[in-house]
């Protein structure tokens, strides 16, 4: 009587752990993919970011070529203008 | 219950009847008691015998000898059956045992299962965090700010 007192102390004990743990289970299951959600959005964001970190760098080159043609061209200009 | 040979109408209750004993060809003695019947229908009288019994003859020694027998196979009957509850008992025990061994079982990959979710939540967050936290994202938004000015 004692023994079998014991065993359903024991599988009562058991079956809650085994109901927690799978509750903890299905909290994970459902987190992870929020969170694997926000790391393809974060790294969508940084390829965006370095995208646009290129096209400034591009866009800078760009404006530095156009001031030097600009600086070469000016002076004949005003060569010829002199005579 | 006897029954008239002639009308086959019951007859209970015999005249008068005796015990016969006769020894058989292959060594039984058949044991029985014939009556003789009166059938008040047809008004005759016929015999019928009730109560065959096939008996053997056997030396007392052999007797005793299988009642000594009978005595020990109730013995041994009786500590089978203990046997027999004893084996019982601890079968209950080992199914116990053995429920409890895979409600365990079944705990302890659940906690397989969770150490390693929690593990592959970990790098997930460290990796969102330190995505979060890079200087680049911070220094090219300025940039950014340069730019629509």
């Amino acid at each position: 009587m004692m023994l079998t007192q014991s065993f359903d102390d024991k599988k009562k004990e058991l079956e809650a752990k085994i109901q927690a743990l799978e509750a903890e289970k299905v909290t994970l299951q459902e987190e992870i993919p929020h969170l694997r959600e926000n790391l393809t959005l974060l790294k969508l964001e940084h390829q965006v970011q370095a995208l646009e970190n290129e096209v400034f760098d591009l866009r800078a080159e760009r404006s530095n070529l156009e001031q030097e043609i600009t600086n070469y061209t000016q002076p004949q200009e005003t060569h010829l203008t002199s005579i | 219950m006897p029954t008239c040979p002639t009308c086959r109408s019951n007859v209970s209750e015999p005249l008068r009847t005796w015990p016969i004993v006769k020894a058989e060809k292959n060594g039984e003695i058949v044991d029985c008691t014939v009556g003789i019947y009166w059938c008040t229908k047809c008004n005759i009288k016929f015999p019928f015998a009730v109560g065959r019994q096939r008996l053997k003859l056997i030396e007392t020694d052999k007797l005793e000898e299988l009642h000594d027998k009978i005595k020990m196979v109730g013995k041994v009957k009786q500590e089978l059956m203990k046997k027999v509850d004893q084996l019982e008992q601890e079968k209950a025990i080992v199914e116990e045992s053995l429920i409890l061994a895979r409600l365990e079982d079944k705990a302890e990959n659940l906690k397989v299962e969770i150490s390693l979710l929690k593990e592959v939540k970990r790098e997930l967050e460290s990796m969102i965090k330190y995505l979060d936290h890079t200087p680049s994202l911070k220094v090219e938004t300025s940039k950014q700010k340069c730019i629509d000015q």
